[in-house]
């Protein structure tokens, strides 16, 4: 039934329909905007509940979650991306060389793909599991091993190429009955409601005399797109990515800094197979060797804007070892690859079942393309407003330091989904300021942390000085033998509540 | 797990007499009074046991039907067991029920019927001033004459339940009914909590699918003094056919016009009218909401009557409002309309804030049993809102028709 409402011809039609729908009270259309209302208006509006601007990862994925929850699977949602999407394409084969967008994704994001139905289609494209991570330092002996096992994890992440990542989520948005995707459509401005905190005293006054506003918006926001349709909504979601045009539409302000960097990212062959993140500090930043699944591995090497374009442009053997010389043998000595030799033994500070500092593969070749894009942080000031909520970059892009970019947005999808679920289950408009802020409540908190530590992490790495650099060696020895400290970093860097 | 549920077994676990005389003298105590008062009620509540019988959960989540079975289950056997404490705030009433005060869902409360200090306001301003040794209603007399006692169930709104000047205090306000951030913030953000309460227990009475987005689906509700529809519109978006009354005009039209915005509860039915007119009119509902109006009302056992009789043979009553307690006025008045400024001034009078006690024993004598009660407690610091066991302030109950 709902499919064939969305056109508004169709429609019209259907209006007796959907009249009799509404009378009959019918089970399937809970705050749905019923269908003899939707026509009744005569504007040619599609009406949703929840129009998702932009069907990258983070909206697909929120799109999803609301497909996929009984409270919420009634709700007419539209994803409206500026490019075309095909849910139907094939996954990429596995045997030519991954793409070099790859996301470090957590434990908890990957319960959100298990949660809406999508992680089987990672599963059976690549992806790369990794158990261990290790983070040292080009300026001295300190170094950290974590290990899945301290966490009492099998996993502590999967490495997978975005568009497999986006391919999951297209294919599950496209069984969902009420999820329709609009694209390729971009938006070109929205219509807000009449401000609805003074509302009332308004509406009051003009309308004392017992007129009705009978405008057929509602109290909704109206999406107006680039193909020249408009799609009515209660709530608007801005997962348009870092450069948000809803956020702008919106007025929201941002806060956020350059770092005078640019993140360099390519895909090498190596010479074993592993399944560790490497991540070395080097002067001037960090350089990330991710495993993909093989003797592939991913790069991203964050560096000066000078450094990462000569990375980009040079030829295929320079940057193999460009690499090897950055992650093996520039600047200080490596850590001996057995601390207890080094440090006194500390029994009563635990040990790690990680072990001691291993050498990184060698990088044997580069592959494919590479690519640069420069570094910043942007948080947006407010994540809500009526009938509107950011997800994603478009609330907030951080450092790619840790990958934990789009695991922040999972995140928000997440904690968005679950509060509109929470409100259609008691009841209230999911486009009503008091509902959306609970959202905005609990994802600034988690995500400013992360952001602050990210950031600091980012200082802190940068700064080349003597006593910052011997304060990082002892802090990173020290982190690598407080077993519990590392644990809760770790529970943090996977998305998972700290364990104690 | 919407809600933490318990069923009407009251019982007064533990009685401190020194507390009570302080409680007992507190009635009619200046404000100022009521910080040393309030210290004493925290001492006694922290003694108290708490109910072991009932579990905690997540009011907002619905998504687990499985779990919500098992502590129904739970709490079930916990009332054949026996009964279910109200481990804090009891009311300076309460104490004069002498020992164990103990209703059963299944069982009539008919020593409650010996009660003799149970009165509620014959004039607007009882409680508090009426000291507690005189005006006593006898609950036998009463109960064998319902219709001298529900006299206001007349048919013109000047017979009304409704004290004039409490209509009046509302009007001002009725503009800002829809402001989230504005004199309603605190029940906005109420809302949602006494939603979920409603939800769950419509749910289980009428045996509806806790997991449908729209359980209430057929089902007809009437909201009394609904103001500006803030719990009407949530119970139309679940499904429910919901007529509004208040009997304040501009409150009904701040309502239609509200409603008529969006198409998904544009059927709602707003009446300014009062609940004695619609029973004249032989009106009835399988639901009756009177959330926080009872402690406005001037004759609180008349309108449990008019509710009752506004509701269908299977059908029940919810009803919320603020505790008589000393924490209930030093949180509810002196904190939430002086110092936080969270509602309007002179919302409240705390002379009519009416115990858990007192309005089971209203309902039941207006043919109504409470099936379910739970407190609503506010976290100070997050301002939100979630069910407990602690009815000291601000609670809500649900009560069957069984007669
Ligand atoms: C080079 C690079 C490497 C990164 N590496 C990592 C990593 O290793 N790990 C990690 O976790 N994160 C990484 N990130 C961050 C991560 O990619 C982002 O956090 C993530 O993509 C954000 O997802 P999103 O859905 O919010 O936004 P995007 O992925 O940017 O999606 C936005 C979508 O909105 C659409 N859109 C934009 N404007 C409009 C409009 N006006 N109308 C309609 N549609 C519109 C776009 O077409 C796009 O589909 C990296 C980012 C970059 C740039």
């Amino acid at each position: 039934m709902t499919p064939l409402l969305s056109t508004p011809a169709a429609g019209r039609c259907l209006r007796t329909i959907g009249t009799l729908l509404h009378n009959q009270q019918s089970a399937l259309m809970p705050q749905l905007w019923t269908a003899s209302r939707a026509l009744s208006t005569g504007t040619g509006q599609d009406q949703y509940d929840v129009v998702v601007v932009g069907g990258g990862m983070v909206g697909a994925a929120l799109a999803c979650a609301l497909g996929s929850s009984p409270m919420t699977s009634a709700l007419r949602v539209a994803v409206v991306d500026g490019q075309a999407i095909d849910p139907a394409a094939p996954l990429p084969d596995a045997s030519e060389a991954p793409e070099i967008r790859v996301s470090a994704v957590t434990p908890s994001s990957v319960n959100l793909f298990r949660d809406v139905g999508a992680w089987s289609t990672v599963q059976s494209a690549r992806n790369a599991p990794f158990d261990t991570m290790q983070v040292w330092d080009s300026a001295g002996q300190g170094f950290v091993r974590y290990s899945a096992h301290d966490v009492d994890a099998s996993v502590l992440g999967h490495v997978v190429e975005n568009r497999v990542l986006l391919a999951a989520l297209h294919r599950r948005l496209s069984e969902s009955e009420n999820t329709h995707l609009v694209c390729p459509a971009k938006v070109d401005s929205i219509t807000w409601p009449e401000s609805e905190v003074s509302e009332s005293d308004a509406d009051v006054r003009r309308e004392s005399n017992g007129q009705a506003e009978a405008s057929g918006q509602g109290a909704g926001a109206s999406v107006h797109l680039s193909t020249g349709k408009t799609l009515g909504a209660r709530l608007v979601v801005g997962a348009d990515g870092g450069r948000s045009r809803v956020r702008s539409l919106a007025g929201l302000r941002t806060v956020g800094w350059q770092y005078g960097q640019r993140g360099l990212v390519a895909t090498v062959v190596t010479d074993r197979e592993h399944s560790t993140a490497w991540q070395r500090f080097l002067p001037t930043g960090p350089l990330a060797l991710l495993p993909m699944g093989g003797h592939y591995s991913n790069i991203v090497w964050s560096t000066t804007e000078s450094h990462a374009r000569a990375l980009e442009s040079m030829p295929h053997s320079d940057f193999a070892a460009a690499v090897n010389r950055a992650l093996s043998e520039e600047h200080a000595p490596q850590p001996p690859s057995s601390v207890s030799s080094f440090l006194p033994a500390l029994p009563f500070l635990g040990g790690s079942s990680a072990g001691g500092f291993q050498p990184p593969p060698r990088v044997v070749e580069a592959v494919g393309r590479r690519a640069s894009f420069p570094l910043s942080l942007v948080h947006s000031g407010k994540y809500v407003q009526p009938r509107l909520a950011l997800i994603g970059d478009a609330a907030h892009s951080v450092h790619p330091l840790a990958g934990q970019g789009v695991n922040l947005g999972f995140g928000d999808a997440q904690a968005l989904a679950a509060v509109i679920a929470k409100g259609v289950s008691t009841g209230r408009d999911i486009g009503e300021l008091g509902l959306l802020e609970e959202y905005e409540a609990e994802r600034r908190a988690a995500n400013l942390g992360m952001m602050a530590a990210l950031d600091g992490l980012q200082r802190l790495f940068h700064a080349q000085s003597a006593p910052v650099a011997l304060a990082r060696n002892l802090g990173l020895d020290l982190v690598q033998w407080l077993t519990p400290v590392k644990k809760r970093i770790m529970s943090y860097a996977m998305g998972m509540e700290p364990v104690r | 797990m919407e809600r933490q549920l318990f069923y009407s077994l009251f019982r007064v676990s533990r009685i401190s007499s020194i507390l009570e005389q302080t409680q007992r003298s507190s009635q009619s105590l200046p404000p100022g009074a009521s910080a040393v008062l309030a210290i004493a009620a925290h001492a006694y509540s922290g003694a108290a046991a708490p109910g072991k019988h009932c579990a905690v959960s997540d009011p907002g989540s619905c998504l687990t039907p499985l779990s919500d079975a098992n502590q129904r289950c739970q709490v079930n056997q916990s009332k054949k067991q026996e009964d279910i404490s109200i481990p804090t705030a009891l009311s300076p009433r309460s104490f004069h029920h002498g020992g164990a005060l103990c209703f059963s869902t299944g069982a009539r409360p008919n020593h409650l019927e010996n009660h003799k200090d149970f009165k509620l306001g014959e004039s607007g301003r009882s409680s508090a001033e009426t000291p507690s040794t005189s005006g006593r209603t006898s609950e036998g007399t009463e109960r064998h004459q319902p219709q001298k006692a529900s006299s206001p169930s007349g048919k013109s709104q000047s017979k009304s339940s409704i004290d004039a000047g409490e209509v009046a205090k509302f009007a001002a306000m009725a503009d800002s009914w829809w402001d989230y951030h504005g004199d309603f913030a605190p029940l906005h953000k109420m809302n949602p909590v006494r939603c979920a309460f409603i939800r769950s227990a419509l749910c289980h009475h009428f045996g509806r699918d806790a997991r449908n987005p729209a359980p209430l689906q057929g089902l007809t509700i009437l909201d009394v003094g609904c103001g500006g529809g803030l719990l009407c519109e949530p119970l139309a978006r679940m499904g429910a056919t919901v007529t509004g009354v208040d009997a304040t005009a501009v409150n009904i039209e701040v309502a239609k016009l509200h409603a008529a915005k969006d198409p998904a509860i544009a059927n709602t039915e707003y009446e300014a009218t009062t609940a004695e007119a619609l029973v004249a009119e032989g009106r009835q509902f399988d639901a009756v909401m009177a959330l926080e109006v009872v402690e406005h009302v001037a004759d609180p056992l008349g309108f449990c009557r008019s509710l009752g009789q506004l509701c269908r043979t299977a059908g029940g009553v919810f009803m919320s409002t603020i505790n008589r307690t000393p924490r209930a006025y030093a949180l509810a008045i002196g904190a939430a309309e002086y110092v936080l400024r969270w509602v309007p001034r002179g919302t409240h009078d705390w002379s009519r804030f009416v115990t858990p006690e007192e309005l089971a024993l209203a309902l039941d004598r207006a043919g109504l049993e409470v099936e379910e009660l739970a407190g609503m407690v506010c976290n100070p610091l997050t301002r939100s809102w979630s069910l407990a066991e602690d009815t000291g302030v601000n609670y809500i109950l649900f009560a069957k028709k069984i007669h």
